[in-house]
């Protein structure tokens, strides 16, 4: 069973429409981190229907659960406001697909207030508003609230208790790799997108489906070939169909290597990116590819003078982070890697660039939810690895685990291999195993 | 009271005198008596009764339990409480009990009770009861209207219950009228839902549903009608899942709303029409209608609003739209033109009927061209369907503009781009003679064919150590990636099988071989043959118990894995002749030839017979060369297979399953005369003589096609005999035909790995294999995919550019096309695709089978024409195959079937891209078609066609440019 946090959130009021002088107001409550309460925008939408529609889609993403029809454990996306952009992010309750959905400050004819982090309450009747927002009526966006509105106890505060899964603090962790490894695919034409969509399968397939583009558009096939990607669980692309109706492109990002993909389709009032991982049984919160940062020691360093240099950016250069803080290149990007994996900072895939963001989980809770790591550690300490000689180029291990023994092979490539059942089911594919992690922490060790 | 008079009060059994005496006690007397009460309850639940408390309790004692743990007990221990459906009775004392207590944690309580995935209805009276006596908050709307809508008429389902009606239980609890009601539109449940009991004859008498329940009230004044309208479109426009906005939808349409509440709601329907659920957006549609009828519809508010629904992605509610806006249209000329404008966006809808019936109505009104219509059409045009961008062009709107559709690919350029590609490419792909045909104007007749050579077939690299083969062995253990896989495991086992493991880490992966985690694995996938897992546990030392012997109907696998137990057992090492050398299974002949001479004096009958049959097309002149060094009677065998003289002699009647099979490799399908001689084997299918089948009629049954292993949908011809004698079990051709030795099929319920590895058997021929495809697939002809019978592997099977189309593999696409299966059909879409292109589909053939399968019931216009549709899509050479296989399909039909406008569709869609008419006889068929049918719109608009050059030239151009990029994309990643 995974591993639960219990979290309260405390949002001053439930986010909804109300009307202010014959004028309908979109207030989204941000949530009160411990005394303060946030505000981060206010304006008007310059386009509100398309808002209405991005915003829905991403809720739609964030109350689906694609592998088992269990209701999400979450439904409030964690909202970033730097100088000029908000940023909506969340998953699934599976954890398989993450989303962000970005409004840049030309969508909004107003002032960013405030820059943070918090979560958004996204509640049924918003909901419900969002669906009626219409390009006819002048429409006002609020997100969080001014204090002086608070306290004079007009508003209720509402309280949402909620469970955070474990898997939505690990999935933060690892997205923000996956979507520095994406390269870019193809860029489809709004048709060619709503042509693809249209033979995107509705409902769940059992085998990953392969994307072929080509210059007059893009089609799926259940085989591989040359310059084809594969899509797992493509069924799960569905979900942006909406935006595709009125969208004039579909920018498609992939990485060949783990499968995962990036969907970015945009409209009048911002982007929305989907990351799909590589299966349907697969959440971006197993895949252990955040280990490797986690485990090793060398970016550690720099990190202090990296944070310092955060503020709130909304895209952080790397160039610009190195001349600050007096270190080089390589190691800035090392750094914003571990950063991430701390949910310090984000990746926004259409920028192609990192942002300043603190997610609202404390960080201590990261490490403590990497099963594989921890069980690595206890191995580690435990003296259950040996080096076996006479590998070759190859360098091999066993590793003793209770009553099992595993062989670890680490390859003259870099690659690598062990016999245990994570290895076997994964191949690799879904990060180091604790064994592999345990040899590599007492190589460092030593 | 004193814990024992609790007891004494709970064993009786009678719930009267507890309820009387436990309302009397306060919270320090319930307090005194909480740890007996919650001992009694745990004694109650001791369903083995093991304790002396618990020997006490009775039925009526363990209901009075409940009572006590509720009336005594705190709040945690109260939610030990997990009864699941309540007699009315008991509601009552639960009730009376937690009404004469009021405990403060009722809230917590109920809301453990209630907010789960299921919650039987009876609670609704105890959860109810609680919140009218003010005494418990009301819960969540989610899980409090879920519950009312379960549970208000619970006690309508005993057993000769006195029905109530729906209504009069509302009216009975009024203030359910003030507050949960309008909650029915705002949360998700299935009150709204389709009733089969009210729709079915033998309805209960007073059964009402939801819907006719709130009608009732409110035509009876009860609730106000105005405000159950405004509920339900508020509803729509909600936010929930489909299914719960189709729900709503249902209740409005039975609301009957007239024309003049409608008009008082516009603002609400217009708005629907941007909503993301399809029934929603056809209500909105179908109200707004009504008013342009009656003359009530505010146009211009109309007209802001209906982008979004030309632009909903599923044609009917778009059409519903354009239908409304040609009305309009028609009948206002000041706003023609925004309408015009409307049905432009409307180009962009991906439907190429919406997109046709917006090029008819901007047809209509030519004169209204203006320039902001050209504009609008003209950034349309390029991506609109063909058949409208030629319409649309004709109306000479598009001149210029941003959007104006780009030039076909010069012929110059892409000759210059097969200048970059090496020449074997070019040979390969058929692109130099596609040019030269385009050249020489010879249209669709002149596209590309990719042929196939030795390039096609993928090497497999064997495995090289035995600590390579426990690496390997543990990854299959939970995982199986394919076929190839399995091969690669039986050729190491073989290879090392004088280095057997010994070491705590074969350890570990033996013990999981034997207790797997996974299923999916070697040992715990569905249907894995009992002598591969006992192949892999004897390399590991342990002769492995599989729990099922070998005699059934695979029992070639205990003729095939003979050698490899008895070369295990001795520790000896050997290379087997039949490891394949290639995926797919295939072996190529010159290095079988090598094999044969390495140890032609110790090969086995059945590693020579599983070898034969694996023997690619390729390289056999060069190996029937080097046979001449083989000993006496492989070396008459080998030449004999790899194309030689068939010098087969009387003594050879003892090794009649190796000839038979020599003969199969040198030739996989038709009768082999040659070996006549040989008798014993004429009547086995597929050994001297091909197999042949009579298809079966399709019962009339929906879904499901019961079928067991006595039955089969293909029997054989009566001139075989699958079971003739023993001696079947080494001609593996015949492992899939029914045994009347055994029952049990060999091919339900596998995975698909165990499936792929027995097309293997005989990769050239899928005679037998796909005599149990076939069985398979029509057993799920209309079912939907199954995770327990991957049938797509079958269609698989057929993909290969090595595999020959014959009348069993036509057959099986055909169905494949036509599967409810969605799994099986895009199977079949992928093989139409590929194979079109690599020319091995004959059109003639594949219309055979459809026919064969349209006479006896197999058949399924809707999803034929949905596969061959989008097949056709991918290139001009599916396209031309489509064709080619309606034309000779429908030709040969007395009438056209049912819904046959879908397939005319499908052929005047490729028609016109591939610039061809309907041939003469054709036509003939085509003029019979009269009346105002589909079919005969589309039978007109074929006979209308006509041939065009420059379209079938940018079909060609279309072909060449597409194999061009796929031969580019494989020769950049061979040379990245």
């Amino acid at each position: 069973m995974a591993a639960t946090a219990e979290l309260i959130y405390r949002y001053p009021f439930a986010s909804g429409i109300e009307v202010e002088a014959g004028t309908p107001r979109l207030r989204l409550a941000a949530s009160l981190e411990k005394s303060e309460a946030p505000h981060f925008i206010d304006g008007r939408l310059v386009a509100p229907r398309a808002f209405g529609d991005l915003m829905l889609v991403l809720s739609n993403i964030v109350r689906a659960n694609f592998f088992r029809p269990l209701t999400p454990a979450m439904l409030d996306p964690v909202i970033t406001a730097t100088s000029s952009k908000l940023r909506f992010e969340g998953f699934s309750g599976c954890c398989g697909a993450y989303v962000m959905a970005a409004i840049p400050a030309a969508a909004i004819d107003g002032r960013f207030l405030q820059r943070g982090t918090t979560n958004v309450d996204f509640n049924d009747p918003m909901r419900a508003a969002l669906t009626r927002l219409s390009d006819q009526q002048v429409t006002q966006l609020s997100v969080g609230a001014e204090a002086m509105s608070l306290a004079s106890g007009a508003s209720k505060v509402v309280e949402k208790k909620v469970r955070l899964p474990s898997r939505w603090v690990r999935g933060f962790c690892e997205s923000h790799i996956y979507q520095g490894r994406l390269k870019p695919y193809a860029e489809l034409t709004g048709m060619q997108a709503r042509q693809l969509m249209q033979l995107t399968p509705r409902s769940p397939v059992r085998r990953p489906l392969y994307l072929q583009a080509r210059s007059d558009g893009a089609r799926w096939s259940t085989v591989e070939s040359p310059g084809s990607i594969r899509v797992g669980g493509t069924h799960r692309l569905s979900i942006i169909e909406p935006l595709l109706r009125q969208a004039t492109s579909l920018r498609i990002w992939a990485d060949r290597d783990s499968t995962v993909s990036g969907w970015i389709v945009g409209n009048p009032s911002g982007s929305l990116m989907l990351m799909l991982s590589p299966d349907l049984d697969r959440g971006f919160s197993g895949e252990g590819q955040a280990l490797e940062g986690l485990s090793a020691r060398d970016a550690r360093q720099s990190l202090s003078a990296i944070r310092a240099q955060l503020k709130w950016q909304d895209a952080l250069s790397v160039h610009e982070l190195a001349q600050a803080a007096s270190i080089d290149s390589g190691s800035v990007e090392k750094s914003l890697s571990v950063l991430g994996t701390q949910g310090v900072v984000g990746f926004d895939l259409a920028d192609q660039a990192y942002f300043h963001r603190e997610l609202p989980f404390a960080n201590d809770a990261i490490e403590k939810y990497q099963s594989r790591l921890e069980g690595a550690k206890e191995l580690a300490t435990d003296t259950a690895v040996t080096a076996v000689p006479g590998g070759g180029s190859d360098r091999v291990f066993e590793v003793a685990s209770e009553d099992a023994v595993y062989r670890v092979t680490l390859m003259a490539g870099g690659e690598w291999r062990c016999t245990c059942p994570w290895y076997g089911k994964h191949r690799g594919q879904r990060g180091p195993c604790k064994h592999l992690l345990a040899v590599r922490l007492q190589i460092s060790a030593q | 009271m004193s814990p024992d008079e609790l007891q004494e009060l709970v064993v009786a059994g009678a719930p009267g005198p507890l309820v009387n005496a436990l309302a009397t006690l306060d919270e320090a007397a319930r307090r005194i008596l909480s740890k007996r009460a919650f001992e009694l309850f745990q004694a109650a639940n001791d369903f083995q009764r093991k304790t002396d408390l618990s020997k006490l309790m009775g039925n009526s004692a363990s209901r009075n339990a409940e009572l006590a743990l509720l009336a005594c007990c705190d709040g945690t221990k109260a939610k030990r409480l997990e009864t699941l459906a309540l007699e009315h009775a008991e509601t009552e004392r639960i009730l009376a009990v937690l009404l004469a207590r009021k405990p403060a944690w009722i809230d917590g309580w109920i809301r453990h009770l209630i907010d789960k995935k299921w919650v039987p209805g009876s609670w609704w009276s105890v959860v109810r009861g609680l919140v009218r006596a003010g005494i418990a908050s009301k819960p969540a709307p989610e899980t409090y209207i879920n519950l009312m809508v379960n549970g208000i008429a619970w006690r309508n389902w005993g057993k000769d219950t006195n029905r109530v009606p729906l209504s009069t239980l509302l009216l009975e609890d009024r203030d359910l009228l003030e507050t949960e009601i309008w909650q029915l539109f705002e949360t998700e449940h299935k009150g709204f839902a389709k009733d089969w009991l009210a729709a079915h004859p033998k309805a209960p008498q007073n059964h009402e549903t939801w819907t006719m329940a709130l009608i009732r009230l409110a035509k009876a004044g009860h609730i106000d009608r105005a405000r159950l309208i405004d509920a339900a479109l508020n509803g729509m426009a909600s936010g929930l899942k489909p299914f719960f906005i189709g729900g709503i939808v249902n209740f409005a349409e039975a609301l009957e709303i007239c024309v003049e509440e409608l008009s008082m709601r516009q603002a609400m329907l217009c708005q629907l029409l941007a909503n993301q659920t399809g029934t929603a957006v056809s209500f909105a549609l179908a109200g707004l209608t009504r008013l342009e009828k009656a003359e009530l519809l505010d146009r211009d508010r109309f007209l802001e609003s209906i982008e979004p629904a030309l632009l909903f992605p599923k044609k009917s509610q778009a059409n519903s739209a354009l239908a409304l806006l040609k009305v309009v249209a028609k009948s206002d000329e000041i706003r023609r033109p925004r309408c015009l404008l409307a049905a432009a966006r409307a180009l962009s809808n991906v439907s190429d009927d919406v997109q046709r019936r917006a090029t008819e109505l901007i047809e209509a009104y030519p004169t209204n061209s203006d320039p902001p219509l050209r504009e609008a059409v003209g950034a349309q045009i390029e991506s609109t369907a063909p058949i409208v961008r030629d319409r649309l062009s004709a109306l000479s709107m598009v001149i210029e503009g941003p959007g104006a559709a780009a030039p076909p690919p010069d012929l110059s350029i892409l000759e210059s781009r097969l200048a970059q590609l090496p020449a074997k490419v070019i040979e390969r792909w058929g692109l130099k003679q596609a040019i030269d045909g385009l050249r020489a104007g010879k249209g669709a007749e002149a596209l590309p064919r990719l042929s196939s050579d030795e390039a096609d077939y993928q090497r497999v690299a064997p495995i090289a150590s035995p600590d390579e083969l426990l690496e390997a062995i543990a990854v299959a253990v939970e995982a199986v990636s394919g076929a190839d896989e399995i091969e690669r495991l039986i050729d190491g086992i073989a290879r090392f099988a004088n280095r057997r493991p010994d070491s705590k880490v074969a350890d570990t992966i033996f013990k999981r071989f034997l207790a797997p985690s996974s299923a999916k694995g070697l040992t715990s996938s569905l249907g894995v043959p009992p002598q591969l897992v006992k192949l892999v546990g004897m390399w590991f030392g342990v002769e492995v118990k599989t729990g099922s012997d070998f005699s059934e109907s695979e029992s070639w696998w205990t003729v095939r894995f003979e050698p490899y137990f008895t070369a295990l057992r001795k520790g000896r090492a050997w290379q087997p002749l039949s490891t394949p050398t290639h995926a797919g299974g295939w072996i190529d002949p010159r290095v079988w030839v090598a094999r044969l001479s390495a140890s032609a004096d110790s090969i086995s009958d059945s590693d020579g017979i599983q070898s034969l049959l694996r023997l690619a097309s390729f390289g056999r002149a060069d190996a029937r060369e080097c046979t001449a060094r083989l000993p006496g009677p492989w070396r008459r065998l080998a030449q004999y297979a790899l194309g030689g003289e068939c010098l087969v002699g009387i003594r050879d009647i003892f090794r009649s399953s190796l000839w038979v099979a020599a003969g199969r490799a040198r030739q996989p399908a038709a009768d082999l005369k040659e070996l006549h001689m040989l008798i014993g084997v004429s009547n086995v299918p597929d050994a001297t003589r091909e197999s042949r089948f009579n298809l079966e009629q399709k019962v009339a049954k929906p879904g499901y096609q019961p079928h067991n292993s006595e039955s089969t949908f293909l029997p054989l011809d009566a001139s075989f005999d699958a079971d003739v004698r023993k001696k079947m079990d080494d001609i593996p051709q015949c492992m899939f035909y029914p045994r009347k030795a055994t029952r049990r099929h060999s091919l339900e319920w596998v995975g698909a790995w165990v499936i792929e590895w027995k097309s293997q058997l005989w990769p050239t021929n899928l005679r037998g294999f796909l005599y149990w495809g076939i069985n398979r697939m029509l057993q799920r002809f209309d079912a939907s995919s199954s995770v327990y019978e991957p049938n797509h592997v079958y269609v698989d099977a057929l993909r290969p550019q090595q595999r020959n189309l014959g009348e069993l593999e036509y057959m099986a696409l055909a169905i494949g096309c036509m599967s409810g299966e969605q799994e099986v059909r895009r199977s079949a879409q992928e093989v139409l695709i590929r194979a079109g292109i690599e020319g091995r589909l004959d059109p003639r053939l594949f219309a055979a089978a459809l026919q064969e399968l349209y006479a006896k019931g197999w058949f399924s216009v809707g999803r034929l024409a949905t596969t061959l549709g989008v097949a056709a899509r991918d290139s001009p050479q599916a396209a031309k195959v489509v064709t080619d296989t309606l034309l000779a399909f429908l030709m040969h039909l007395e009438d056209l079937p049912k819904g046959a406008h879908e397939l005319l569709n499908v052929l005047y869609q490729q028609s016109h891209r591939l610039g061809i008419s309907a041939p003469e006889p054709f036509r003939k068929k085509l003029l019979d078609q009269n009346g105002k049918t589909k079919t005969a719109r589309l039978a007109k608009e074929l006979l209308e066609l006509k041939e065009s050059a420059s379209r079938a030239g940018a079909a060609g151009l279309e072909a060449i440019n597409r194999l061009l990029e796929r031969a580019e994309s494989e020769a950049a990643q061979s040379n990245p």
